[in-house]
């Protein structure tokens, strides 16, 4: 399941896969602005709450070709990092 | 609504194959003088001649503009199933009310091919396995968990997707009723945080009113809550009772808390309400007490699982102002005989309920309807309404296993077990500090630090 963060009013969404990788994208559906952190996450695609479009955590593309803004994230000391640079 | 030879505006019942074409002459402002007096529609025509009068270029989904030619060319491309065309072309993946129009293309285009193909339907493209082959592989291999059964039954997809991924947590929790543990990961988010999404990611809470029925007391606790949260939205619903929309997923266990009353499941597949008329009490015609019993049933029923949502009534006398000719279970209390009607259905295929029986005491009623309702959740494929399902299978196919008393006693008796887990979400989730973190909370960071948790 995803998180929800707001760091300095940006909207992230931070999800851990089952096989235990992280991905932050921009908690933000590319179609029509749905909250992606609250989608079913299957692997490492998300669908959108609000009309079930497939994003994927780890690069931002929907099939539709749209994209949205990924984050890079470091694991330290069992700490999560995000870089709010784009990559 | 005719203006000037041409349509202006049309509102269908029933058989609403028409529907695309009435559009098109309305978008093309055709002139209809010449065929108005003969019939607009030909009633009785096949699908095939019916599809004979859409141009390659007609909208055939008028949700995500899809035309007849992008469907056929989806189909020729290599999509042979109803779920490969609605996830190539979008056609039917909203409100799905061109499925029957889909269905005739693919039909037209694929021809036997496509008749043997439909009468097994997997259920999702994850796999090629039907609902039925999958409950009975689950049975028979003893499969527990999802991920189990995706990996041991040879998942396309082991991840799966957002259509099997609910799916197999409702067959696991209708199989398992004690041991499933529900799996909130594979939940559609409305029926993981117990409350409706809105467009704007805002949600709606709607508190049970058994039978309709409110209080003072209640309303004074849902007008403060509404004060104080500042909500935009109160709105009387179609199943009797208040939504109160536009509330913060971070406020929802608050609210909750502070209106104490149970969930009305309103976001669930899941039996949403029981619909009733004023009954006897005071209504001059009323001949039982269809609020009693609408209320008796709502407790006794509430939070069951279904394959889809699932709509009661209970009317007393032949005027059938809870409408239960239009729900998935609906009672018509008549002086001395109950009627049970079901795969009533008001939404997108507009159905009216079949009379499955009708009774003289109300226990055996009420041993029919759980009954019934647990045969529904055995039998029927996620997502299927009870009208679907009777559609599908066939109200005889019911009718049988409903006359057999000892399948009846078993069906009622299966469905207590399942009734026998229940606990109000709502108050679960109020109890519960790491949930409330977990699902509601959005980490807000205002620093100039780039630690966001861990």
């Amino acid at each position: 399941m995803g998180k929800a963060f707001e760091l300095n009013g940006e909207k992230i969404a931070l999800f851990k896969t089952e096989d235990g990788n992280i991905f932050a994208i921009e908690n933000r559906c590319p179609h029509l602005g749905g909250e992606l952190s609250q989608g079913i996450l299957s692997g490492k695609n998300i669908f959108c709450p609000l009309h079930d479009l497939k994003i994927c955590t780890k690069t931002g593309k929907s099939e539709e070709s749209h994209c949205i803004k990924t984050y890079e994230i470091k694991i330290a000391d069992n700490h999560v990092y995000l870089y709010k640079g784009e990559i | 609504v005719i203006k000037e030879n041409k349509i202006v505006g049309a509102v269908l019942f029933g058989e609403t194959i028409d529907s695309h074409k009435v559009l098109d002459y309305i978008q093309k402002e055709t002139d209809i003088s010449e065929i108005m007096n003969a019939s607009i529609f030909k009633t009785g025509e096949s699908k095939e001649s019916v599809l004979a009068n859409y141009a390659p270029e007609d909208v055939i989904c008028g949700c995500n503009g899809v035309s007849k030619q992008m469907i056929t060319d989806a189909i020729v491309a290599g999509s042979c199933t109803l779920d490969e065309v609605k996830a190539c072309t979008k056609a039917g993946k909203s409100c799905g009310g061109c499925i029957g129009v889909v269905n005739a293309i693919l039909e037209e285009t694929l021809g036997d091919e496509f008749k043997e193909s439909s009468n097994k339907t997997p259920i999702c493209s994850c796999t090629n396995l039907s609902k039925e082959e999958l409950v009975e592989a689950i049975k028979e291999k003893g499969l527990m968990l999802s991920k189990e059964i995706r990996m041991v039954l040879d998942w396309k997809n082991e991840d799966g997707c957002s259509k099997c991924r609910p799916a197999l947590n409702y067959y696991l929790g209708m199989l398992y009723p004690i041991d499933h543990v529900d799996e909130k990961e594979s939940r559609f988010v409305n029926e993981r945080l117990h409350a409706n999404i809105q467009k704007d990611g805002t949600y709606g809470v709607m508190p049970r009113m058994y039978g309709g029925v409110t209080n003072p007391n209640d309303l004074k606790k849902i007008a403060e809550v509404a004060e104080k949260y500042n909500v935009p939205l109160i709105k009387v619903t179609g199943a009797q009772r208040l939504n109160l929309l536009g509330v913060k997923k971070d406020d929802l266990p608050k609210i909750w808390e502070e209106l104490d009353m149970p969930s009305g499941y309103a976001y669930g597949k899941s039996l949403r309400m029981v619909k009733t008329c004023v009954g006897k009490d005071f209504c001059r015609f009323g001949t039982v007490d269809s609020i009693g019993l609408g209320i008796k049933l709502e407790k006794a029923l509430e939070g069951i699982q279904t394959p889809h949502k699932l709509k009661m009534s209970v009317s007393a006398c032949p005027r059938n102002c809870a409408e239960a000719g239009i729900k998935d279970i609906g009672i018509v209390g008549l002086d001395g005989v109950w009627e049970i009607y079901v795969g009533g259905n008001a939404g997108v295929d507009l159905r009216a309920g079949d009379l499955l029986y009708r009774v003289k005491a109300e226990e055996e009623m009420i041993d029919i309807i759980f009954a019934f309702l647990q045969f529904y959740r055995e039998d029927a494929r996620y997502l299927e309404r009870t009208s679907h399902w009777i559609e599908r299978v066939g109200l005889d196919k019911i009718k049988n296993v409903l006359d057999d008393v000892d399948k009846r006693k078993e069906l009622k008796e299966r469905l207590e077990i399942a009734l026998s887990t229940h606990e109000d979400p709502w108050k679960k989730i109020v109890e519960d500090e790491k949930t409330r973190k977990e699902l509601f909370e959005t980490v807000v960071i205002t620093s100039g630090g780039e630690n966001v948790g861990n």
